[in-house]
């Protein structure tokens, strides 16, 4: 039930966005080479004519979009319009020149007209050239604009970086480390995989800056890096579902007072706990519907394949053997009911039922093609209540008490009528049921984009709680997927 | 690494050359930790002048934050270090592993500045293929006054997920929707308590809380090899498939391996252990799953491998019992028993030894060839112990090989080999005997001397006797070697020796020669030996002689005859 206006906007946003990404990347090399090539040579030379043409032919791309053109620039970020380009080796170079330029200027937007001029852009490099570091950019940047004025430069200004801005950088730097976080997580997990399909040696190096980027983002920023495990990316599914595993069990590990290096060490074995799977059958893996009896029986061999795995890409000296343990043991039970079954007595580790805890979660709030949605705040009760299932009970309460009684993913409706997607529970605040959202659908029915962060723990001046969930809900219905509100 | 300086302005404030210091010498200490130990002079040396040079710098300014480049570092944008070759030098080796800057705090020169200087140290030498790098590493120390910055590119890992639109119904759809839940009876949950302020953590109580710490220890207290080899067995015992026993089999020799390398014999103890359960318990154990059990053993005895185990065992810090001990040698194999041998002969722990060397003895016993075999090394300590192992279990066949080292061994081997002839005794090894009559060692000579004496061995008769006299080859000798060889005179010559000993012992006349009194003395037990009465006669013309020595020497004998 999609409107054909909304399908019809949502595409040519997509489209503009693409536009400001693809030009924006080209406007930002050609200001740092007009700014480079300024800095080195007299105007009339060839090199900085030309280096001006391009950037006034860049410039104009854009303002066919949009009549005014508004560059911002933070430590890490560059935004065109609001829109964030993403950024390679090659943009590096060119970025760092203008961001120490705007930095010593203290400015952090440039926004241009589409009526600028040719001598408008010289006059700009004319005077950005000259900044230098100074002891007050405030006043340094009103002297700036005091000379543009003077020089005629009428359609391009400069301005600091609001303070509201400024936050929402912070907050979009801490997205961006967890993506990449995440991001680096997924990438090692299939290097793993594949390392063992493929019969060779895994990059451990690789692995362990992995694990341990997940260990430091968790201690700093742990809302942000649990968020993400909302993403459900159902064809590699076994890789983010690791990561996810691997994400869990950290912050499961921090909450049980575990120490940086014994959080890492959890980290390696909840990363590489169904490294077994990457031996059995990749139909059977990615089989929508039911397994057969046969099919059921390799797949409950995959702890063991993940023992034999682990010896196959690590050399003698990095085997981990935690990993090993928690591979062989995370679907064991704590009272060893589980699968495989030992044959020297054995008690599960802490690791290992930790791990099983943070695979049992991910495993059964993650929706298959062919299965019925559960919903998260349905499988922690499951877990918690019912012992047959094996898990550790202790733990499952510190899960409870790590993802509240609406874990990060679970749609909610609240009081206030807005449909939200739970981003996670803040630490430092004791209830369960009043995690952070991001606002999806407000009041009047309609899409929040981009969808703000709402803190359910936030009161009014009446001492009245401002928002307040209602009941869970599917997301389906709305036609959300919480993994991408979150991204 | 050459250090020149930038040409730059100086910020105002700061003073540049006590950081230019800094990293002058920073760079000295890092050298020192390259080439010394840290009780050499030189790196104490080195390690004190960079906390002086650090505590200059704390007089200007409260942090030092370093821009990395490839090639140079920056302090407040202005050059302080630059290193002339790109690919050498302290920017190129925090460059390379990615890291873009560094800041370093009061207090740094305490401990942690010599602890990054070896882990600087450390990532020099790592190959390529390490697990490490200079982040991994950094990342595990902790450094309270040492930060550092790495380089983060948004597309240097992984692809960017891509996010789909919200596929939302209209806005009077949605709404409809929303009303109709809110009006829906509320779902509970039970597992908390639940008020309308806010469900409030899950508190652990006390049990669990001690539980959890319980659970924390015993993950860190557990032997994790041996745990894992554990699984390992079991995953061997409960699965059929004959690659997967196989390829396990593998996986267990070269883990033993690595355990022994990392002295870690308790576990590979437990594994031989096992694997002796195992071979009886598994069921339907084919050949090649044996076989690839059994290399387990075979391994142990590998020379190189076998030198650890001993060594390791040796000093025993795994604190490994006796019967564990006597168990893992009594699995050795033949192939071993030189390494062993010359394990023994290294080995301090006299426990360990008793147990090696009882092991050895049954080794030598079942497997013979394998002592003769000794008896070929070209190890002296090999040798000596062969030999003594010889002598102990008179090893039939050896004395051809015994011979050959009587004439070709060193000063010790030839003596080990007379003490392992004395005790066999045999015509064979009394033949053998007779080269070391003339052996360059007096305690050889004497030793042959007295065997062959002993046994009364005829065919060496004429070498002895070409030894007696007042000036012949023993004229030099000592008495202990003269009288070894007298005696044994007198037991191979009998009556006949008489002749040739009575002007030796009778000096009486003004024509007959002064002899060496300890000739005379020993010419007198070479006749107590022979015994007969002519003998006995021939000593009693002296049993009053005015030198002491020979007339004591003549009464032993005459009471000796009288025996």
């Amino acid at each position: 039930m999609t409107s054909p206006s909304r399908e019809g906007l949502t595409e040519a946003v997509d489209q503009i966005e693409g536009v400001y990404r693809s030009e924006g990347k080209k406007f930002l090399i050609a200001f740092g080479s007009a700014l480079r090539t300024r800095k080195l040579y007299p105007l009339e030379n060839e090199q900085v004519q030309k280096s001006f043409d391009e950037l006034a032919a860049t410039a104009r791309t854009l303002h066919q979009v949009d009549p005014t053109l508004e560059m911002q620039i933070s430590e890490e970020f560059v935004y065109i319009n609001k829109t964030r380009l993403r950024l390679g080796l090659e943009q590096y170079s060119a970025l760092g020149h203008v961001m120490e330029t705007f930095k010593n200027a203290g400015a952090g937007i440039i926004a241009v007209d589409e009526a600028v001029s040719r001598e408008e852009w010289q006059e700009l490099m004319s005077v950005l050239v000259e900044v230098k570091p100074h002891e007050d950019p405030h006043d340094y940047l009103e002297e700036l604009l005091d000379a543009l004025e003077r020089l005629g430069v009428t359609h391009i200004s400069l301005a600091r970086a609001a303070e509201s801005d400024q936050e929402l950088d912070a907050e979009e730097r801490a997205r961006e480390v967890a993506r990449r976080t995440y991001r680096q997580g997924v990438a090692v997990t299939q290097d793993v995989v594949n390392s063992v399909r493929m019969g060779r040696t895994a990059n451990v190096r690789r692995m362990k800056r992995a694990v341990q980027g997940v260990v430091d983002q968790v201690l700093n920023n742990e809302l942000s890096l649990v968020g993400l495990t909302a993403i459900r990316d159902y064809d590699e599914y076994t890789f983010t579902h690791s990561v996810n595993v691997c994400i869990f069990s950290v912050a499961l590990g921090k909450r049980l007072r575990l120490g940086k290096r014994q959080l890492y060490d959890l980290g390696i074995a909840a990363l590489l706990h169904d490294v077994g799977k990457s031996r059995v059958p990749i139909e059977m893996i990615t089989k929508s519907g039911a397994l057969t009896d046969e099919e059921w029986h390799v797949m409950q061999s995959h702890p063991w394949f993940g023992v034999l795995a682990m010896f196959q890409i690590h050399k003698e000296g990095d085997v981990p053997y935690r990993g090993i343990v928690a591979a062989y043991e995370h679907h064991m039970k704590v009272d060893v009911t589980g699968y495989p079954r030992p044959v020297r007595r054995r008690t599960p580790s802490l690791f290992s039922k930790i791990v099983a805890v943070a695979d049992g979660f991910d495993a059964a709030t993650t929706r298959r093609s062919y299965q019925n949605p559960i919903q998260p705040d349905d499988v922690l009760r499951e877990m918690y209540t019912n012992r047959r299932r094996g898990f550790d009970p202790v733990i499952v309460k510190e899960l409870v008490n790590l993802v509240g009684m609406y874990p990060v993913g679970t749609c909610v409706i609240l009081d206030t009528r807005e449909v939200a997607i739970v981003q996670g529970r803040l630490p430092e605040h004791d209830s369960l049921n009043r995690p952070v959202v991001r606002i999806v659908i407000d009041a009047e029915g309609k899409v929040v984009t981009p969808h703000p962060s709402a803190d359910l723990n936030e009161k009014t001046p009446a001492g009245r709680f401002r928002r307040s969930i209602v009941r869970v809900a599917d997301p389906a219905v709305f036609g959300i997927k919480p993994g991408d509100v979150l991204m | 690494m050459d250090v020149t300086q930038e040409t730059v302005q100086a910020t105002p404030g700061h003073d540049m050359k006590a950081v230019e210091g800094l990293l002058r010498e920073f760079v000295k200490a890092l050298r020192a930790v390259q080439l010394y130990l840290p009780n050499n002079p030189m790196y104490e040396n080195a390690c004190k002048q960079l906390a002086k040079a650090f505590h200059n710098v704390w007089d200007q300014t409260d942090r030092i934050e370093l821009l990395v480049k490839d090639s140079e570092l920056l302090w407040e944008e202005v050059g302080v270090y630059k290193q002339e070759s790109k690919n050498d030098g302290l920017a190129w080796l925090l460059y390379k592993d990615g890291i873009r800057g560094i800041t370093f705090l009061p207090g740094v020169e305490e401990t942690e500045s010599v602890a990054f200087l070896n882990i600087l140290n450390q990532v020099r030498t790592l190959p390529p293929e390490s697990a490490d790098d200079l982040l991994t590493l950094l990342w595990e120390q902790e450094f309270e006054f040492i930060r550092h910055e790495a380089t983060e590119l948004a597309d240097a890992d992984g692809d960017e997920f891509t996010k789909e639109e919200i596929d939302a119904p209209d806005s009077e759809t949605v709404t409809a929707e929303v009303q109709r839940q809110m009006a829906e009876q509320p779902e509970s949950n039970d597992f908390t308590t639940i008020e309308d302020s806010g469900a409030s953590l899950l508190a652990l109580n006390e049990e669990e809380l001690a539980y959890l710490q319980r659970e924390i220890t015993r993950e860190y207290e557990q032997d994790l090899r041996t745990n894992v080899l554990a699984i390992l067995l079991d995953i061997f015992e409960t699965q059929r498939n004959s690659s997967v026993r196989i390829e396990i089999a593998g996986i267990l020799e070269k883990f033993m391996v690595h355990l022994v390398a990392t002295g870690d014999f308790g576990a590979v103890l437990y594994l031989l252990r096992e694997v002796a359960t195992v071979t009886t318990r598994a069921q339907e154990l084919t050949w090649e799953e044996k076989q690839g059990l059994e290399n387990l053993s075979t391994k142990l005895s590998e020379p190189e491998i076998f030198a650890q185990v001993a060594t390791g065992l040796d000093r025993n810090v795994a604190d490994v019992r006796e019967e564990e001990i006597e168990k893992l040698f009594s699995g050795l194999k033949p192939a071993v028993f030189e390494p062993a041998l010359l394990a023994l002969t290294q080995m301090q722990n006299e426990d360990t030894k008793t147990l090696l060397e009882d092991a050895l003895i049954k080794m030598a016993i079942a497997h013979k060839d394998a002592l003769i075999g000794a008896l070929k090394s070209g190890d002296p300590a090999v040798l000596q112990m062969a030999v003594r192992f010889v002598k102990t279990l008179s090893t039939e066949g050896s004395v051809p090989h015994l011979r050959r080292l009587l004439r070709d061994g060193d000063d010790a081997t030839r003596l080990e080999v007379i003490g392992a002839l004395e005790k066999f005794a045999t015509s064979e090894a009394l033949d053998a005997a007779v080269v070391a009559l003339d052996d360059k060692l007096r305690d050889v000579r004497i030793t042959a001397a007295r065997m062959i004496g002993q046994a009364r061995h005829a065919p060496a008769l004429g070498i002895i006797e070409s030894k007696i006299g007042d000036d012949g080859p023993l004229k030099d000798a000592d008495l202990s070697e003269k009288k070894a060889f007298f005696e044994a005179y007198g037991r191979l010559a009998g009556d006949s020796g008489i002749t040739r000993l009575t002007p030796l012992l009778h000096t009486k006349g003004l024509l007959k020669k002064k002899v060496d009194p300890q000739v005379r003395a020993c010419a007198a037990m070479a006749l107590g030996e022979i015994g007969t009465p002519t003998a006995v006669e021939t000593l009693k013309k002296v049993d009053d002689d005015k030198d002491p020595v020979v007339r004591n020497a003549v009464h032993r004998a005459l009471e000796d005859s009288s025996k």
